[in-house]
């Protein structure tokens, strides 16, 4: 996988798709606030280890943020103002719109994703060959 | 399964971040072998840009790729 990303034939995306409720939404959105400060990837690793969930309060992701280096002032203006709630609920309604209802849930170039890696790397090769053929014809 | 497959892939793709941090320098290190020792800044930094390019907000990779994984998930 990591070689079809490497070699530049595919991009991943991460979206959100909040189905645990509220702490799972600010964890969305304290993410997009250190990804305006580009430290998205690091609350995106955090969240992911924190088995006890304790960055998922607005205490806890004050204290991600200091560890992280940001501008805590300016991160706490973005969480407590949910500057980034409108697009992840628009995201929301984007994913439901096209089928999403579960997590984790792949598409791949927007349609659905087998359900095992070998199939996903098997996917993935066949739209690169199929957008290739279609710009060589 | 579905969490096993998340993880796996997940694990991969940082495992590719790593690969690639470590790559960078090795090609910095390969193309100045034969000049006098490279400075371990320079190696930093070609090392760092390559990873700044493909860790962009929210996604890796190119973003001309022709095919675009996408993961819908939820962190708790």
């Amino acid at each position: 996988m990591e070689e079809l990303i490497h070699s530049g034939i595919a991009r991943y995306e991460y979206r959100h798709f909040i189905i645990f409720g509220s702490a799972s939404q600010f964890a969305a959105m304290a993410t997009e606030c250190a990804g305006d400060q580009g430290a998205w990837w690091e609350f995106h690793d955090a969240y992911l280890l924190d088995a006890q969930a304790r960055s998922f309060t607005r205490a806890g992701a004050i204290d991600l943020a200091r560890d992280n280096g940001l501008d805590v002032a300016r991160f706490t203006q973005c969480i407590d103002n949910e500057e980034h709630r409108d697009r992840i609920l628009e995201m929301q309604r984007h994913a439901r719109s096209v089928g999403i209802s579960g997590t984790p849930t792949f598409r791949i170039n927007g349609q659905p994703a087998a359900r095992s890696l070998s199939g996903i790397i098997e996917q993935v090769r066949a739209a690169a060959e199929a957008v290739e053929n279609q710009e060589g014809s | 399964m579905n969490h096993c497959l998340r993880s796996t892939f997940l694990v991969m793709l940082f495992s590719a971040l790593f690969l690639a941090a470590c790559s960078g320098g090795d090609d910095v290190a390969q193309e100045t072998g034969t000049q006098t020792a490279a400075p371990q800044e320079v190696e930093s930094a070609e090392a760092q840009a390559r990873v700044q390019v493909i860790r962009d907000r929210a996604s890796l990779g190119d973003p001309n790729a022709p095919v675009v994984i996408q993961e819908y998930s939820d962190f708790l």
